[in-house]
């Protein structure tokens, strides 16, 4: 059994305008030592698809039409508030883009750790290394070690001295690392990462994405990485699925698709990456817009913009399909397209 | 941050002259002649000229300024006409009894309104806030003079509870004056039966001028207290499994107050000018019930006074909440 | 040009249509519109509403003093036997046109200095901003008062006194989105052309302002009510007969608490007028200026 199992996942949400399908069949699953890829452009989903697995997305305005997301077997979507809370932090944790704006700049990132351990502590007492009964005072001390060592184990140099230092003092990758050694506290099963390198220099990126690799294989880890930017997939990722208008359109081991897309959508994604032997200014566009989700277009929601669509892929929506390459396609003729 | 506070400090220094500058050109651009009001509407022409000349008032205007700016610095601020004593003396008498009035309502204010505005937030868009919300507007909208009669009314008038004005009653002996607010002054005396009759006579007026930044705090912490919570750090702690209770009160609270508690200082400034009215309905002896008096008999030496001090004490306290947030907020003191 | 007019046209429609629903949906802004249009009413036909009209002017029925609350008079009598309930309709007219007054007349003159200050920028900037600073330091009511009692008795003159002490937020706020717009495009098109910067600013600037200035009109208006009453209230301004809120109340003081209802209608009329101002206020604020809604 995977440890997350998205199912046809359809959510809605309401504005004054009215119902926007968002999530239109997204399914996804990742065993433990995986990490996995989600790519897409900006609103396709992706960042949402990452939230409805901690359920920190608001209801209302969102509705949950149909699918399921489970966690380690548990349905998600039944669960109440307080088991959430218990997963939180504990068996999964996140880590979102800008640094700067994640940390509380009012507290010390002690404080903020701290709050965490003992969160975690509370879920489960083995994380502070104490027994069930343990006193206030020993917890606090047990949770100021733990957030000590993750500091250090992140690469902060002096861990026990700049525990109490404010986030204003770490330059954007150690702040960027101190939210990775928060959301590693609770000893997680999962890690979401929601563009975790997109608010940092080059040369910063490259570290934090090795550290994530590195901790995934330490700790036996599986990582969502939500990005826009298939460099960064393709550098630490072991699979990938790829996402458009809210549906997952390609899914698979990561040198597969990247190789050898099967969708016209990845295909255009690839083609427009940047490359030394590809002439400057020679990048394939894709023509048109993506769709409006309040009046989705019918059937296949890829069709308006598809190279190779034909009148039937507007009868109804392509649901993921093994392909001969070993990935999984959304796509009617996607053995076409190889 | 020393250097940075240094900096505000001589800073102030134009704005003050500034200030001295407007109050003196305003009271010399009103109609009505000073002069004919110092001397009696019995004065012959030669004794008005002679005043004119005693007074100064025959020199060319910058000259004029210039006389009344030293006499600033050297504590002279003119006489009153009404009370016939020197305005700094009568400025230093009645201004302690303002700051304790607006001390005392500030502090009714932030007390209240940094919980009832947290809530408001946290229970945005549902009956407590729609509650909160109503009764600040309706707070806002109370004229002070009104809700001190209605006060006295019920009270005093009706209850019997509190006296009905005056800041300590004249046949007893205050605690001896150390800091001039009387309350505090009682306390250092250790004189538990003064003290407590110094509250009840602030408590009326105390209340009645909380009401306006009661509701401005309370609507100004609802505000930021949103505005926090929709911040990203708010998602990485729910994301991390932090209570919405611990969020709540622990990281956004002190958000969202030290972003609020910056408006005290602009109101400040608004409540010292506004002790006037509740001054005059709780016969208060502060700068307010002064001014009035002064207004009431073209005192004009006074109303300078007064116009002065609260504007120079306006532009201090703003400097000292400026500096007071660098304290409060890390990230504003490398600012 | 031709074909993005319609839809010009049509997206300002659609801003209207939501920011109306907006306002239908907030319910206290609706009873605060209630409140101010039955005021505004009630003012405009106090002369003929009113039961005893000419106890507005002076006139007086010793024989009727102190009469309580009753079926005859709504809100009993004063000490000179006036019908409570005429004075304070009729007082409602002094109170809401200078109200309304004073704020048309110090956004009027803020909006000049500020046009002004944004749009010639450097030292004129420099001169009229510290300016308006100092003033904004100033205690605004003690000023309003001490210019109004300068000036003498009168309804013009206390407007004139408050107006005074009122227009430097308006200056501040006009500044502010007159050095916003004056880069955009249209005015430097309009520039090049060769128009006079009295011309840019009246014509190309000022009617893009106008709803963040309608939406801080609509909030102080009443509080200037708030400030005309406090000024009746400590004896400056309207004299007597004519009918003031903030008189009439200070006037009852006197014989609290047996005639508490002397008092109590005067002080009830100001609380009425300015909450309803300040509902209206918040929600057009909601409507025109949905950077501050929250």
């Amino acid at each position: 059994m995977a440890l997350v199992e998205i199912d046809e996942l359809h959510l809605t949400m309401t504005s004054y305008d009215g119902a926007a399908h968002v999530l239109a069949g997204v399914s996804l699953s990742l065993e433990r030592g995986e990490i996995w890829g989600l790519v897409g452009e900006t609103g396709c989903g992706k960042s949402l698809t990452g939230l409805t697995l901690s359920r920190l997305v608001a209801s209302p305005p969102a509705r949950y039409l149909s699918g399921a997301v489970r966690f380690d077997g548990r349905d998600l979507l039944a669960a109440d508030e307080e088991t959430m809370r218990d997963l939180r932090g504990r068996r999964i944790g996140m880590i979102f883009q800008d640094p700067t704006t994640n940390l509380n700049p009012a507290f010390r990132v002690g404080t903020q750790m701290i709050d965490v351990a003992l969160h975690a502590g509370r879920v489960d007492p083995s994380i502070l290394g104490l027994a069930a009964g343990a006193s206030r005072g020993a917890r606090r001390r047990a949770a100021r070690d733990l957030a000590v060592s993750m500091l250090d184990r992140v690469g902060i140099v002096d861990a026990a001295r700049r525990i109490d230092d404010y986030p204003h003092q770490f330059s954007g990758g150690m702040r960027q690392r101190v939210l990775i050694a928060m959301a590693l506290i609770g000893r997680p099963d999962l890690i979401i990462a929601d563009e975790p390198t997109t608010a940092l220099d080059v040369s910063v990126q490259a570290q934090i994405l090795a550290l994530l690799h590195r901790l995934a294989a330490e700790d036996g880890l599986a990582i969502l990485l939500i990005t826009h930017n298939l460099g960064v997939v393709a550098q630490i990722a072991s699979h990938v699925a790829v996402m458009y208008a809210g549906a997952v359109v390609e899914a698979g081991d990561v040198r597969a698709v990247l190789k050898s897309p099967r969708h016209p959508y990845t295909q255009a994604l690839i083609a427009a990456l940047p490359r030394a032997d590809v002439k400057r200014g020679a990048l394939a566009g894709l023509p048109g817009v993506v769709p409006d989700l309040l009046t989705p277009p019918p059937g296949c929601r890829f069709l308006p913009r598809c190279p190779i669509g034909a009148a039937d892929c507007a009868r109804a929506a392509p649901g993921l399909a093994p392909v001969d390459t070993g990935q999984r396609v959304a796509c009617f003729r996607a053995e076409r397209a190889a | 941050m020393l250097t940075y506070a240094l900096r505000r400090i001589v800073l102030l220094l134009p704005v003050l002259v500034g200030l001295s500058i407007i109050v003196f050109a305003i009271a010399r651009l009103l109609p009505g002649d000073p002069v004919q009001l110092a001397a009696g509407p019995q004065a012959t022409k030669e004794e008005i000229e002679a005043l004119a000349r005693e007074l100064g008032l025959d020199r060319p205007l910058i000259a004029q300024y210039w006389s009344y700016a030293t006499g600033l610095l050297q504590g002279d601020w003119g006489q009153s006409i009404l009370t016939r004593r020197p305005v700094w003396e009568d400025l230093r008498i009645y201004l302690p009894a303002t700051l304790e009035l607006v001390f005392a309502a500030m502090a009714i204010a932030v007390a209240i309104g940094l919980p009832a505005g947290l809530l408001s937030a946290a229970y945005a868009n549902r009956w407590p806030d729609y509650l909160s919300r109503t009764l600040s507007l309706g707070a806002i909208s109370m004229p002070r003079f009104f809700l001190g009669l209605l006060m006295q009314l019920f009270f005093v008038m009706q209850m019997g509870w509190l006296p009905l004005g005056g800041r300590f009653p004249l046949v007893e002996i205050p605690p001896p004056a150390v800091t001039g607010l009387i309350t505090l002054d009682a306390l250092i005396a250790r004189d538990g039966g003064a003290f407590l009759t110094a509250l009840k006579h602030l408590a009326m007026p105390a209340a009645a001028m909380s009401l306006s930044p009661l509701a401005t705090i309370t609507r100004m912490m609802r505000a930021t207290t949103l505005e926090a919570m929709s911040q990203d750090y708010v998602t990485t702690a729910r994301a991390l499994g932090l209570s919405r209770g611990k969020i709540l009160f622990k990281y956004v609270a002190r958000n969202a107050a030290s972003a609020t508690l910056t408006v005290i200082g602009l109101y400040f400034g608004w409540l010292l000018a506004g002790t006037v009215l509740v001054e005059t309905v709780f016969d208060w002896p502060g700068v307010g019930l002064y001014a009035t008096k002064a207004i009431a008999t073209q005192d004009f030496m006074p109303l300078m006074g007064v116009t002065l001090v609260i504007g120079a004490l306006f532009v201090i306290v703003n400097l000292i909440v400026d500096l007071a947030y660098g304290l409060i907020n890390p990230k504003a003191r490398y600012a | 040009m031709s074909a993005a007019a319609p839809t010009m046209a049509s997206a300002r429609g659609e801003a209207l249509k939501r920011g109306f629903y907006r306002f239908r949906q907030s319910w206290l802004s609706l009873v605060g519109l209630a409140i101010v249009v039955a005021l505004a009413g009630l003012a405009l036909l106090a002369p003929w509403i009113a039961p005893h009209p000419e106890h507005a002017a002076g006139g007086f029925a010793m024989n009727a003093r102190f009469a309580p609350p009753s079926r005859v008079a709504w809100f009993g009598t004063n000490e000179l036997g006036q019908d409570v309930l005429t004075l304070v309709l009729m007082g409602a007219r002094v109170s809401l046109f200078a109200g309304v007054a004073v704020v048309a007349m110090a956004a009027a003159l803020g909006a000049a200095v500020g046009a002004v200050a944004g749009f010639f920028g450097r030292w004129v900037d420099e001169a009229l901003m510290r300016l308006t600073d100092l003033w904004l330091t100033l205690p605004g009511l003690i000023l309003a008062m001490a210019i109004a009692a300068a000036m003498g008795p009168g309804v013009g003159n206390m407007i004139f006194a408050i107006t005074l002490t009122w227009w430097p937020g308006y200056a501040r706020l006009v500044r502010g989105e007159v050095m916003a717009r004056k880069e955009e495009v249209y005015v430097q098109a309009a520039r090049a052309l060769g128009a006079s910067p009295a011309r840019l600013i009246l014509r190309h600037i000022l009617p893009n302002v106008v709803s963040p200035i309608i939406v801080k009109m609509s909030l102080d208006v009443g509080f200037a009510i708030l400030t005309v009453a406090s000024l009746g209230f400590v004896g400056i301004g309207v004299k007597p007969p004519t009918p003031e809120w903030g008189s009439l109340l200070s006037n009852a003081r006197g014989y609290l608490p047996d005639y508490w209802w002397t008092a109590i209608f005067p002080g009830l009329a100001i609380f009425l007028s300015v909450f309803g101002f300040n509902l209206l206020g918040d929600g057009l604020r909601d409507v025109l200026d949905p950077r501050a809604r929250r």
